[in-house]
């Protein structure tokens, strides 16, 4: 395995282990806004007006899941990831050293 | 809506006959002052003063309504607009009931009648003695007493139409 | 701003002057309707609630946002909300994970795939935009139609205050406008949708009603006017009811249009699950023992 290729799989590991989870952590974190049930604020048990609370909360939580969805596919990109630059490390010498001089340049 | 009543009182309005020579100045819900000119009343005609009298009270209850309702906008924040009967047939019971509400009021000795229907047309009547005397001041006192007393006939009627609901 | 409980406290009020009132016989069939007037206000949504909930959902937008956007709303000072583009989200690329020297077949499904991410965030950031201008909407319905009921509640104890007067002779009524029952369902501003691709909704930000500019949705002269008698009680309490039923159908009106909406977007983001949330690319599928394997893995910068 080539020099260069080394230095990818350095690359390939911070894209699994940094970068991807760094977008999950976004996500993660935007889910926050969409956690929280809105019957509670929306309902009402007089029948007064039309009770948009069931569908207010549907369209939330179709959101909710989305971005939990998302956030797993980016985490586990980013796993796949990880995994293939691993196995290279064990097959190679050269992509070895570029892989861990990659991980203590990041860690 | 208090302090609207209490400063209600002390707001005048003045109104002048068509021909300027008679004044009524209706201070609050209770004092109704005439006053009017000596000479043109020792000139007049008793059908004529009590013709400008009549045409002075028409103008006064228009006068009057509408200092009562800013005043009350004023103070109060509410916006006053005139009753309107045509909404529903029960407020229109009112409204008939209202423009048909026959009122007087007499001095205390009788020689002033104030009488009105639905406070839309006068009828004053002067003691002939009385008007013979020519003694404004005479006459000014006994209009006041009885304007007062029509004023106070007024109101109990109206409060009677209210309460009757109708 | 006026709160359900707010309500509550009034009806007793009206309660309490009806109950100390001389009606002489002009007393309504249940007058006890002045103290239950806004019951079936009692538990409705309170529009103090809403802030913490489009707050939070902006936040979220903030860190979806595929490119700077205007929320179509305004904050407690009138001035526009508005946001950035996070650019944290355009590490997924092969650019953006510094891999674009990286070929072959797996290069080629990421970079497919993460295109068609992204596109699926562009659309959960247009749904919660959505979903955020909608809330709004419901605030400002209810916003308005409790203002409008206080200010009812106000009128009838004023009414009430002159049908007591007895100098007060009834003559003059006591006019008010209600907003919410003048509200005109309108067109908000669109919602932002830069790289989404449900067309939906960007459609349904062109079809939200009521709620464009925040907490504030009418405009000037989109009122009706409402008119109370001072004579007796009945009347008072007559056109107070009349009023909260006006107030009822306006908010009936405005929510069947927000429910439109919702029933919109649900329907399309159901139908289109896939281009809303982009499944995870077929190279998380690869078994952990067969990843170097996968083919095409191992073709970065030209090597192999």
């Amino acid at each position: 395995m080539s020099e260069a290729l080394g230095v990818e799989v350095g690359r390939v590991w911070r894209a699994g282990a940094k970068k991807l989870p760094e977008v999950g952590d976004t996500l993660e974190t935007a889910k926050r806004g969409v956690s929280t049930s809105l019957v509670d604020l929306l309902s009402r048990s007089s029948g007064v007006g039309t009770d948009v609370s069931s569908r207010f909360d549907e369209l939330r939580g179709l959101i909710s899941r989305a971005l939990e969805d998302s956030e797993q596919a980016i985490r586990d990109c980013g796993t796949a990831l990880v995994w293939a630059a691993e196995d290279y490390e064990l097959t190679d010498q050269a992509a070895r050293d570029a892989y861990e001089r990659e991980k203590q340049r990041i860690d | 809506m208090q302090r609207f009543r209490e400063s209600w009182q002390d707001v005048s309005v003045q109104t002048t006959s068509p021909n300027g020579c008679i004044h009524l100045t209706n201070r609050g819900d209770r004092e109704f002052r005439i006053t009017c000119d000596d000479s043109w009343f020792h000139r007049a005609t008793l059908g004529d003063f009590t013709t400008q009298l009549g045409r002075l009270f028409k103008l006064a209850l228009v006068e009057r309504t509408q200092a009562y309702n800013r005043h009350k906008e004023m103070v109060t924040g509410l916006q006053i607009t005139p009753i309107d009967g045509s909404r529903n047939p029960h407020l229109q019971t009112f409204v008939d009931k209202r423009d048909n509400l026959a009122v007087e009021g007499v001095s205390a000795d009788g020689t002033v009648s104030i009488a009105s229907v639905g406070l839309t047309h006068f009828v004053i009547t002067i003691d002939s003695q009385l008007w013979a005397r020519r003694d404004r001041l005479a006459v000014q006192r006994a209009l006041d007493e009885a304007g007062t007393a029509m004023v106070a006939d007024q109101f109990r009627k109206m409060y009677e139409l209210k309460q009757a609901g109708h | 701003m006026v709160t359900p409980a707010d309500l509550m406290d009034l009806q007793g009020r009206l309660m309490d002057r009806y109950n100390s009132g001389s009606w002489g016989s002009g007393f309504p069939d249940d007058p006890s309707q002045f103290g239950s007037c806004f019951n079936n206000f009692a538990d409705v949504p309170d529009p103090s609630q809403f802030g913490q909930h489009t707050d939070a959902l902006l936040e979220t937008m903030t860190l979806l946002a595929p490119t700077g956007f205007d929320t179509g709303t305004s904050d407690g000072s009138g001035n526009p909300v508005t946001g950035n583009a996070n650019t944290a989200l355009d590490q997924v690329s092969t650019a953006g994970i510094e891999l674009d020297d990286w070929t072959g077949q797996a290069a080629d499904g990421f970079f497919q795939w993460s295109q068609s991410w992204k596109t699926g965030i562009s659309n959960q950031f247009a749904a919660a935009a959505v979903l955020r201008q909608l809330l709004h909407a419901e605030a400002a319905v209810w916003t308005a139609a409790l203002e409008d009921l206080e200010k009812l509640g106000n009128d009838a104890y004023a009414a009430l205050e002159a049908a007591d007067d007895e100098f007060d002779t009834g003559a003059g009524e006591i006019s008010t406008t209600l907003k919410v029952v003048g509200a005109v369902v309108a067109v908000a501003a669109a919602v932002p949708t830069g790289g989404a691709s449900l067309s939906i909704l960007a459609a349904v930000g062109a079809g939200v009603t009521v709620a464009s500019t925040g907490m504030d949705v009418y405009a000037a002269g989109q009122t009706e006017s409402k008119k109370f008698a001072t004579c007796c009680p009945r009347d008072v309490l007559a056109d107070l009811m009349d009023g909260v039923r006006r107030v009822e159908d306006a908010v009936r009106d405005a929510e069947d249009a927000i429910r439109a909406q919702l029933d919109t977007n649900l329907a399309e983001i159901d139908g289109n699950w896939d281009e809303f949330c982009q499944p995870p690319p077929t190279l998380t599928s690869v078994h952990r023992n067969h990843i170097a394997a996968y083919s095409g893995l191992g073709t970065w910068g030209g090597g192999s």
